[in-house]
């Protein structure tokens, strides 16, 4: 019988860590206000949804904020278990598995106030100033047009600056990033500036499972299914307005 | 080492610190020493202090040339972080204390304080940004200050370490100098001046020391006293020969003078005593014989008796300067206006005779024989009543004055007087003895009396010169040494 509860009690020091190794998952994103910043509430929309999101399907999120090449290293290593805050891109596709989008932006051109600039096509760009941020990722086609005249700078509020005092003709983000911008950084601008109309492109964000990591597709799965979930009570919805509130 | 080292010990041991020479020619080269280290600090610390003020200003080319751009790009895109960044690395260099920074859209970065203006150097340097498509566009300005604190204060710490090592120095080299100074020359010197001061011309001078081949100053001086030690000891044994014939030469002529003396009183008694019988003859035959001579007889014998008393007055002449030429009276005071005040009297039925005058100064005291003195200025005055002029009345003027320029203060007293006068050719020739300027049947005399006059005054250590002009007068100068106090 002691043999017996001492043969239990052995199992049971084995078994449990494992089982707490495989609910515990960190989650980093890198600074991208709002969705992602160290000093947003709950460290912004995208982590504070991907953590509520896991929570529901039974995982222990552990959150950070990390520089971008800072992610890239830890995901290759096993260091980072899950990168938020992603738009879709082919370039992680080998080494990340990629969860459903759980949210959809509008990535739009910001230009100076009264300007008659309006969207009509990649070449329709060429003859403008265009602000962009260092190894940002906007669209793919953009991203890849080289023949534009690209100004790269550091931050999206550079961005958005040059172009309210005109050292730029354009700069273009998610939509929300440049509201976070002109409402909470730079209010001084919010009259100079103004979107363009047509947007460029409305991207998706999501999240990836690094594929070094045993149970990446039960993890994806669980996050895509009580994502839809909190979509279907409302409890999405409430979330993302929260956020969305504190940009105004 | 070891050697300077003893040198060093010897030299600076207590009784050499009174080496004078040594001790002002260590004042000196530490005094021009120092005049020079302070020129030449001065001028290295001018040159370094402006160096280093050249280099703190060079930070303004350094940001031109090495931050402006990296700055103006960053606050071109409003990246202010980069810009933040890059004046703090601007910042860090210690010289620049105060940035600060105003971009053309509102942002202003400030780094550090402003100091007092003397201790900085402030520049404001506009930041302007150039497009790809070549515009350019002020987009801010940058104050800097740069502190020269470091500057300053490296100069007074250069200023004081170069003077402390440049005193440290000099001392050090003084001290050595001192010592080699004594070891070389001092020594020697005292040695020579101890040689010298024993006056010994025998001896022969030689310094301990060594020395190459080469001759030295030293060697030179040992030479040179050597050389004047060997002429001297020669010219004090040329000297003792000719003091000894001197002596000789003076013993015979003392012998030749009192044999002159003992011949002259012989000459002069035995002389005189054929003209006392020819006076004493000659009076009998005019007394006696009178009524048997006729004219010429008579005549004749009143020749031959003034002869005979001219002949007289000359013996008596003679011996009287044969007497003043031997003199050895002793000098006392004598004063001159007794001397002239006695003359005058004696002179004074002469004077009255002729209608002649004597004007006078006050007159000194003089160092003399009171006879001679007297006889001085008897025979000066009996001089002018002789060969006064006919047409006028003898005026006598005698005037002194102090000539302290001479050799020796002196009395010069002229006697003057406006008689007939002489060429002044003969001024000498009238003071030799027997020299007469006018026949003897003109004026009597002997020609004796300005001979004697000029005896006296060298037997007074004087001097007499006459001068003259024809029919205007003449002018004896007397000059004598002043009395001693």
């Amino acid at each position: 019988m002691i043999k017996c509860l001492a043969s239990l009690l052995v199992m049971l020091g084995l078994t449990v860590p494992s089982l707490a190794d495989q609910k515990t998952l960190t989650i980093v994103a890198d600074e991208w206000p709002p969705y992602s910043g160290e000093q947003l509430p709950n460290r912004g929309l995208t982590l504070d949804l991907i953590s509520a999101v896991l929570k529901r399907a039974g995982y222990d999120p552990q959150v950070s904020v990390e520089p971008w090449a800072r992610i890239m290293e830890g995901a290759k290593n096993g260091r980072y278990d899950i990168v938020g805050s992603l738009f879709l891109t082919d370039d992680l596709k080998d080494t990340m598995v990629y969860s459903d989008s759980y949210y959809d932006t509008d990535v739009r051109f910001l230009k100076p106030v009264g300007s008659a600039f309006d969207y009509t096509g990649l070449s329709a760009l060429k003859p403008y100033r265009i602000a962009v941020g260092d190894g940002f990722l906007y669209e793919d086609a953009f991203d890849k047009a080289d023949f534009l005249n690209k100004l790269v700078v550091t931050t999206t509020l550079q961005t958005v600056q040059m172009v309210a005092y005109e050292r730029a003709d354009l700069t273009l983000d998610s939509q929300e990033v440049i509201q976070f911008a002109l409402n909470k950084e730079a209010p001084e601008l919010k009259g100079k500036v103004e979107f363009v109309k047509s947007p460029l492109a409305t991207r998706g964000i999501h999240m990836a499972v690094r594929q070094s990591l045993p149970n990446h597709q039960a993890i994806v799965a669980d996050f895509n299914r009580e994502l839809a979930l909190m979509r279907q009570d409302g409890s999405y919805d409430a979330l993302v307005a929260r956020h969305l509130a504190t940009l105004k | 080492m070891s050697g300077l080292a003893a040198v060093l010990s010897r030299s600076l041991s207590t009784s050499r610190w009174n080496n004078r020479l040594a001790m002002r020619l260590i004042v000196l080269t530490v005094l021009l020493n120092t005049v020079l280290s302070l020129f030449s600090t001065g001028f290295q610390l001018y040159y370094r202090y402006e160096r280093d003020v050249q280099d703190t200003v060079a930070i303004f080319d350094i940001f031109d040339q090495s931050f402006k751009a990296p700055l103006s790009k960053a606050i071109w895109e409003f990246n202010f972080k980069q810009a933040e960044e890059i004046m703090i690395g601007l910042q860090s260099r210690r010289e620049v204390v105060f940035l600060d920074l105003q971009a053309t859209t509102g942002q202003r970065l400030t780094f550090g304080q402003s100091e007092p203006e003397e201790h900085t150097i402030s520049r404001q340097m506009d930041l302007i940004y150039t497009t790809i498509g070549g515009e350019t566009r002020p987009i801010g300005m940058l104050k800097m200050d740069v502190t020269l604190a470091y500057v300053d204060q490296l100069f007074w710490e250069q200023l004081v370490t170069i003077l402390l090592a440049n005193l440290f120095k000099t001392l050090l080299a003084s001290i050595i100098m001192f010592a080699l100074f004594y070891y070389l020359v001092a020594r020697h010197l005292h040695t020579i001046a101890s040689f010298v001061q024993s006056g010994d011309p025998s001896a022969k001078l030689t310094l301990q020391r060594r020395r190459g081949s080469d001759r030295d100053d030293l060697d030179s001086v040992v030479h040179a006293i050597n050389a004047a030690n060997d002429r001297h000891q020669r010219h004090m044994d040329h000297q003792a020969l000719m003091n000894e014939e001197l002596q000789s030469t003076n013993r015979r002529l003392l012998e030749s003078n009192e044999e002159l003396r003992q011949f002259s009183t012989v000459a002069a008694h035995d002389l005189q005593e054929p003209l006392r019988k020819i006076q004493i003859f000659g009076d009998l035959l005019r007394i006696e014989y009178q009524s048997s001579l006729d004219e010429n007889g008579q005549a004749y014998i009143d020749r031959m008796t003034q002869a005979a008393d001219r002949q007289k007055g000359l013996i008596k002449d003679l011996l009287e300067f044969s007497k003043v030429s031997q003199s050895r009276q002793i000098f006392a005071p004598v004063d001159l206006n007794l001397v002239m005040k006695q003359a005058s009297l004696e002179l004074e039925g002469s004077l009255e005779e002729i209608g002649g005058t004597i004007s006078k100064d006050a007159l000194p005291v003089v160092d003399g024989v009171d006879v001679l003195i007297r006889k001085l200025f008897g025979n000066l005055l009996s001089n002018a009543i002789k060969y006064r002029a006919a047409d006028r009345p003898l005026q006598i003027t005698i005037s002194v004055k102090r000539d302290d320029q001479a050799a020796r203060p002196e009395w010069v007293i002229t006697v003057a007087d406006n008689g007939i006068g002489f060429d002044n050719k003969h001024a000498d020739a009238i003071l030799e003895p027997f020299k007469r300027l006018q026949s003897g049947h003109q004026i009597r005399g002997t020609g004796m009396g300005l001979a004697i006059c000029r005896k006296i005054i060298q037997q007074h250590n004087g001097e007499l010169f006459a001068e003259g002009e024809v029919d205007k007068g003449s002018v004896f100068t007397i000059r004598l040494p002043v009395a001693k106090a």
